[in-house]
């Protein structure tokens, strides 16, 4: 168990009970749950990256009490996918009890979402998290003093450190045992709107109220569904998009319709848009009653990083730097050294002769003892490459990319790249998916989800799968033009980029749909917690390795049939004049390129082998691992992009980049023989 | 011109943003003081004319009406965002101004208040001479985001914007009237600090964001 509870409590049966976790981006709602739950979800200090809303066991009641996480919000009034589902959640299922989690930095931010948790009427306590963070900057809350305008229990955590944990526990274990005491009062410590606002809620209560219908919501106050009604933005043709209105009928939908358009008249500003302020301004208000700030504002360490990784001058350098060690740690101590040893020692030397001395041994049928140990083995070359190849450069890669994201480093970068994205239709905040790309593409395919527009998603999902390696891919192409020459790398490199820019740019005008405005609250450098890196390291190598080896074990086996059937041989013909005519390549890479359907990183290791043995030039490294990284990453990418943008946008995406792959590696050879060969 | 032949002129320029200007428009309008008998009037001294039903401007008739339309709308803009007048009485003091203020006085508004282009009911305010050359020569008390200084501080005036969604957005980061915001850095993306929140923004944005400048010094 990597998270270890501090605090049990054992509860008595008390039947089904549903807790939310609600609160602002990044504020640590999945540390909590990772705590309340011990189930661990990917935590990171880059907001909004809980794209789905995972439910699990609370570990203090052994009886049935659901903890859900949910995606980070800033309003009840839904801006977003995210949004909307985390207060579908609270509109649609039974919640029993909502912890809000919240920032102790910025309380105004989280009491304006709090005013508005508390209008939904269910029962909710505050968490003031990273208190460490806040105390440093000076701030101090008075917390009891907060509890009493709020009506409800306020608890002070540092999360990371489980700091605080326990006192959350017994606040939700009683609570949970007392439901109907702990209810706010409707009236308390709500805001209170505009007059002709709040005649307009009580004539919608009352007309929700006589509403016969099923009722979708019944835990949240009438108030809440005459506020949302009231704020919802959303076309009106079906009503609004809030479950009690569907199920009532045609009648009421146009007289609700009717009041909301005859309080629309009576303002000049958007209706949300008033409401709004005046939450904000209750917020101030209580701020200025709770919150003090004592000895000055320190610049500390964590204020000058902050900067200077976002500044116009040295944030280049720096990004550079990092660059060069992420280069150092995963190319050289990952693909190098720990790849030297795990395939030279641990397989080439003891693994593999074990085998195939056993299969000798123990398999008299020589088909099946090269079904196992053969050239295209199962153990020789899948589990060994797979294994000693992929393991060592995915996990450093995973490593290091974890101490970029806790640290906070790649929303400045996003800062840093957005007007270079903004030129092909994106905006900085592709740049999470882009890089964990260089990692896992299939996984930085599912991680699309948290761009706010569809366009978006779609040009990010197809510049992963043209050209972004992923680090298996990118650690045997390393090798492969390590060998050669700078000038090849460059090539290779350059040819990339621009192929991309390319792609996205004409892609941006063709694909329909918005891209988002660049909005993105930027966290501040935090020093990366060990625990959580290793855990999240584990997690992610985890996944990728279970995606990763059935496609090893299906592509070998898949080319281990065509070679023994001779189909192989029949294919390499076909595929001769392209790739020996066009592409100026032997006829042994059309194998290299088959297996590349299904991994390109396994056929840039079968390209790998055929270097080796002296069978390609430099020119015909370059020309086939440039077709090569254009290929779809793998074939579990693939079946993401279906899962993620469905059949219709996966297939136009493959079917337009095999035959540019193609195009391309084609034309760089020809140029090159134009001008002499490289 | 008399005022009310000068408000069957906004009208005009008003239906035509709309996209339509008909005799009836002006029998509808709420000012009974507005006799059919004045749009005659006006289609004879060759301000408006008409054909089939729909009543259209002349040159003549849309210069007058830019200059009352944009004297409107800038007295709007400076009774919310300087004098923080209460939005009831703020149509009704508009509607006077407009008829007595000159083009320079209009100008000097207007550069006060950093050249804004929409009223506070999201109107298009017309253009003016100074808002072609941008003239400075008046210190404007409320200006685009991005002429603020990299490291200064000041209160946002107003966010001038239809995108009911961006509005939402920026309220839930505290980016709202009143509040006390402050200019990190311009390139490579601009980032602000409101309360002990950075927030990284598009230029787009930024330029809609209107911030009134601290007095500095005594």
């Amino acid at each position: 168990m990597i998270i270890h509870m501090a605090v049990k409590i054992e509860l008595n049966l008390l039947g089904n009970h549903k807790i939310a976790l609600v609160g602002n981006p990044n504020v640590g709602k999945s540390v909590i749950f990772g705590l309340l739950t011990g189930q661990y979800v990917t935590v990171s200090n880059y907001p909004g990256t809980t794209v789905e809303v995972t439910r699990g066991q609370a570990l203090f009641d052994k009886s049935e009490t659901v903890v859900i996480d949910t995606p980070g919000i800033n309003g009840l009034i839904p801006n977003s996918e995210d949004e909307k589902v985390t207060r579908d959640i609270l509109v649609n299922e039974d919640i029993n009890y909502i912890v809000q989690v919240a920032d102790a930095k910025n309380l105004s931010r989280a009491l304006f979402l709090c005013i508005q948790l508390a209008e939904t009427g269910i029962p909710y306590c505050l968490v003031l998290n990273m208190n460490d963070e806040a105390k440093s900057l000076g701030i101090k809350i008075n917390i009891a003093k907060l509890s009493q305008i709020l009506g409800v229990p306020v608890i002070q955590t540092i999360a990371v450190q489980r700091e605080g944990i326990g006192a959350l526990i017994k606040t939700i274990h009683d609570a949970l045992a007392n439901e109907t005491v702990t209810t706010p009062n409707e009236t308390t410590n709500m805001a209170s709107y505009e007059p002709k606002i709040e005649d307009a809620i009580k004539e919608l209560s009352g007309l929700l109220q006589s509403t016969p219908g099923k009722q979708h919501s019944p835990k949240t106050a009438l108030r809440f569904q005459a506020l949302m009604l009231l704020t919802d933005d959303l076309p009106q043709t079906q009503g609004c998009d809030l479950p009690p209105v569907t199920s009532h009928g045609a009648c009421e939908i146009s007289r609700i319709h009717s009041i909301h358009e005859k309080t629309k008249q009576l303002f000049s500003q958007p209706l949300s848009n008033i409401i709004n302020q005046k939450r904000l301004n209750k917020a101030q208000e209580i701020v200025n009653q709770v919150q003090t700030y004592e000895g000055g504002r320190k610049t500390s360490l964590s204020d000058f990083l902050g900067r200077i990784t976002m500044h116009p001058f040295w944030g280049i350098p720096i990004l550079l730097a990092i660059l060069f060690l992420l280069y150092e740690f995963v190319g050289v101590l990952g693909a190098t050294t720990l790849v030297g040893f795990l395939e030279n020692t641990v397989f080439g030397q003891y693994i593999n002769p074990f085998a195939i001395h056993l299969s000798e041994r123990f398999i008299p049928i020589p088909l099946i003892r090269d079904f196992f140990t053969g050239p295209y083995g199962l153990i020789t070359m899948a589990l060994a490459y797979g294994f000693a190849i992929i393991l060592p450069i995915v996990a450093t890669f995973f490593l290091a990319f974890g101490i970029m994201e806790d640290s906070g480093y790649l929303p400045r970068l996003a800062v840093m790249v957005n007007r270079l994205f903004r030129l092909v239709g994106l905006n900085g905040k592709a740049v999470l998916p882009l890089v964990l790309g260089l990692g896992c593409d299939t996984m930085a395919t599912m991680v699309t989800r948290i761009l706010p527009t569809n366009k978006e998603r779609i040009l990010t999902t197809l510049l992963l799968a043209l050209g972004v390696p992923c680090s298996a891919q990118l650690g045997v192409m390393m090798g492969l033009l390590s060998g050669i020459s700078l000038q090849a790398i460059l090539l290779w490199f350059g040819i990339l980029i621009i192929i991309m820019f390319i792609v996205a740019y004409f892609a941006n005008k063709v694909i329909s749909g918005a891209c988002s405005d660049f909005m993105m609250e930027i966290p501040p450098m935090r020093m990366p917690e060990i625990g959580n890196i290793l855990s999240k390291t584990y997690a992610r190598v985890k996944w990728y390795l279970k995606e990763v080896i059935p496609i090893f074990i299906f592509g070998t086996a898949f080319l281990f049939g065509l070679d023994q059937t001779g189909a192989l041989a029949y294919i390499e013909k076909l595929f001769t004049p392209v790739v020996t005519g066009l592409m100026g390549l032997p006829k042994d890479v059309t194998a290299a390129f088959l297996i590349g359907f299904f991994r390109r990183d396994y056929g840039a290791a079968g390209l790998y082998d055929l270097a080796q043995k002296g069978l390609l030039n430099p020119q015909q490294i370059v020309v086939s691992l440039i077709t090569i990284t254009l290929f779809v990453p793998c074939f579990a990418q693939f079946l993401m992009m279906v899962k993620e943008r469905g059949w219709k946008v996966a297939l136009l995406i493959v079917a337009f980049i095999f035959p540019l792959a193609i195009l391309v590696g084609s034309l760089v050879n020809l140029i090159l023989n134009l001008i002499g060969g490289l | 011109m008399k005022k009310r032949k000068e408000e069957i002129l906004e009208l005009a320029w008003m239906g035509k943003e709309k996209g339509s200007f008909t005799r009836e428009d002006v029998e509808k309008s709420a000012d009974d003081r507005i006799s059919p008998g004045l749009l005659d009037d006006l289609i004879k001294e060759g301000y408006l004319k008409e054909s089939g039903n729909q009543v259209s401007m002349t040159a003549e008739g849309e210069k007058e009406a830019r200059r009352l339309i944009r004297a409107h709308r800038l007295s709007e803009r400076l009774f919310t965002d300087v004098l923080d007048i209460t939005p009831q009485n703020m149509e009704k003091y508009a509607c006077t101004f407009e008829h007595f203020l000159g083009d320079e006085v209009v100008n000097s508004i207007c550069t006060m208040l950093g050249h804004p282009t929409e009223c506070p009911h999201g109107h298009q305010i017309p253009p003016g001479e100074c808002c072609k050359n941008k003239l400075k020569e008046i210190a404007s008390i409320v200006v685009p985001l991005t002429e603020l200084k990299i490291g200064s501080e000041a209160r946002i005036a107003y966010v001038v914007t239809k995108q009911h969604q961006r509005l939402d957005q920026l309220t839930a980061f505290g980016i709202v009237p009143g509040a006390t915001l402050h200019l990190h850095q311009i390139m490579p993306s601009y980032v602000v600090r409101v309360g002990e929140t950075d927030i990284a923004l598009d230029t787009d944005i930024v330029k809609t964001i209107y911030v009134r400048l601290k007095k500095s010094g005594p």
